[in-house]
């Protein structure tokens, strides 16, 4: 899958919610990462083709998302969990799935989130997560040639978010955007930082870890580690350090454990 | 060959519900006793109680259903694989909700001797589906049901003063009475400048045209999550 986006620009009144947005992304998984307001989900809406751009513009594999007639099958969608105010029984919609010659999936989704269990509920009664389920079961169960995902696992226990995240990890065609590091370094292999509309970093993995950055966790808070500390969110650290040095701080006791820093350091710079 | 399913999935939500049934009962009984009365009193107790009262309130519980936030539709869209089948899924489920009701009170309505106001009743079904369908293109639950009370009951009411005023109305009052108040307009008709069988063939083309807009508009609209 190729992403690609030229000077794009999409404007809310006078407020651009992303602006002279330039990247191409030649990935199977690419992960959009920012903090809140930072464009993601305006981005997410452009490529999945529900809204035009105001200037500039998008492509996917050759095409713009927004002016292809068939782009409510070729590109399936997941956006922040639908405020359910329905009241259809879980099993109504699952029997609307089945009917769909795409959705070839379903019983497999069903068995993986374990919607069996709140098959006879109506969805406005559904608690956060299990809406959020019922929402990704309609992406994940349909075909497409892309599947876009915006914050996946928000409202989901951490249990039920490592399924769904192992899911969305083996299939191609994706593009999510989340606020959690290790979900977007677990699933994609390309990544575009976003700040206030605009791309402050943007490559695949090999780009992302090629740094002499690491992420550190301490054995302690008030461990002094003696390397340049970048940035600190408690315990856990970014610090600039050789090889050799981070070794020697595991081995000496001062660490729990250690990787290279990746998306949290490049996502700090964001901030 | 999916939409039978959006169908099935709006009408779900619309029936069985306990309040629209009452309101049906209750739509049923004003029609009944208003006519009851009518050939000492005259229409207008019917108009105010079926046109102004009970038909659009009966039009908000069908049409609530299809005010939906931009969330749920967005789920809709790809749950039946594009607007087309979400447009005729609603269509046709508020058509059915408002045959109900519509039919039941032209039934009563023929059966008390007033053949003269089946078809302006009948005609409120494209004219509320085409107020409906264009709210629901632009508005929300809120903004979507106060819109089309205000449109479908305090316009008439307006209009009914309107024409009360001794002396005829213009061709733009005359137009949107036909439209919006097409049972009013039919028994103030000497006060309209255009006859009650050319405004229903204009109150109809007009709610037709407003469907085919409102179902272009829809199939080509942004949406913002």
């Amino acid at each position: 899958m190729i992403v690609r986006a030229e000077n794009l620009g999409v404007k809310y009144g006078e407020i651009w919610g992303i602006r002279d947005l330039t990247f191409k992304a030649d990935t199977e998984r690419l992960a959009l990462i920012g903090h809140n307001g930072s464009g993601k989900t305006t981005l997410l809406s452009v490529l999945s083709g529900i809204m035009h751009p105001t200037t500039g513009r998008a492509e996917i594999n050759g095409w713009e998302p927004y002016r292809r007639k068939d782009k409510w099958i070729a590109i399936r969608y997941s956006f922040e969990k639908p405020d359910f105010r329905v009241p259809i029984r879980v099993k109504d919609l699952v029997e609307t799935l089945r009917a769909n010659p795409l959705c070839s999936n379903i019983d497999e989704m069903i068995e993986a989130f374990e919607i069996d269990r709140f098959m006879e509920e109506r969805l406005n009664s559904l608690s956060s997560g299990q809406a959020q389920l019922c929402n990704l079961l309609v992406a994940l169960s349909c075909e497409s040639e892309v599947l876009i995902l915006d914050e996946p696992t928000a409202h989901l226990d951490s249990y039920r978010a490592g399924i769904v995240d192992d899911i969305i990890s083996q299939k191609n065609g994706v593009i999510i955007a989340t606020h959690d590091i290790e979900e977007g370094e677990s699933i994609a292999d390309y990544f575009l930082v976003l700040k206030e509309g605009q791309k402050v970093w943007e490559g695949d993995r090999k780009k992302l870890f090629s740094e002499g950055i690491y992420e550190v966790m301490l054995t302690d808070v008030k461990v002094n580690p003696q390397v340049e500390t970048i940035y600190r969110f408690g315990s856990t650290l970014i610090v600039k350090a050789s090889r050799e040095e981070v070794v020697r701080m595991f081995l000496g006791g001062k660490l729990l454990g250690v990787k290279k820093a990746g998306l949290r350091y490049v996502y700090s710079k964001s901030r | 060959m999916y939409t039978p399913k959006a169908v099935r999935w709006y009408l779900k939500n619309m029936f069985p519900h306990p309040v629209t049934e009452i309101l049906l009962g209750l739509l049923i009984m004003g029609t009944w006793y208003t006519l009851t009365d009518a050939t000492r009193f005259g229409l207008y107790e019917f108009v105010v109680v079926v046109e102004i009262i009970f038909l659009p309130i009966y039009g908000v519980l069908i049409a609530s259903h299809l005010f939906r936030s931009t969330r749920v539709t967005l789920f809709e869209l790809s749950l039946f694989n594009g607007p087309e089948n979400v447009f005729i899924g609603r269509l046709t489920a508020s058509f059915l909700g408002l045959l109900i009701g519509v039919s039941l009170v032209s039934l009563v309505s023929y059966f008390h001797g007033y053949s003269e106001l089946v078809i302006p009743i009948l005609l409120k079904i494209p004219t509320y589906l085409s107020i409906m369908m264009t709210l629901m293109t632009w508005l929300d639950f809120l903004g979507g049901t106060l819109s089309f009370y205000i449109l479908t009951s305090a316009v008439p009411m307006a209009l009914l003063i309107l024409l009360s005023k001794p002396y005829p109305s213009s061709l733009a009052v005359t137009l949107v009475a036909y439209v919006l108040a097409p049972i009013g307009a039919t028994v103030k008709v000497a006060k309209l400048t255009l006859s009650a069988q050319a405004g229903y063939i204009i109150a109809f083309a007009i709610s037709l045209f407003l469907l085919v807009f409102s179902y272009n508009v829809f199939r080509r609209k942004d949406f913002r999550p």
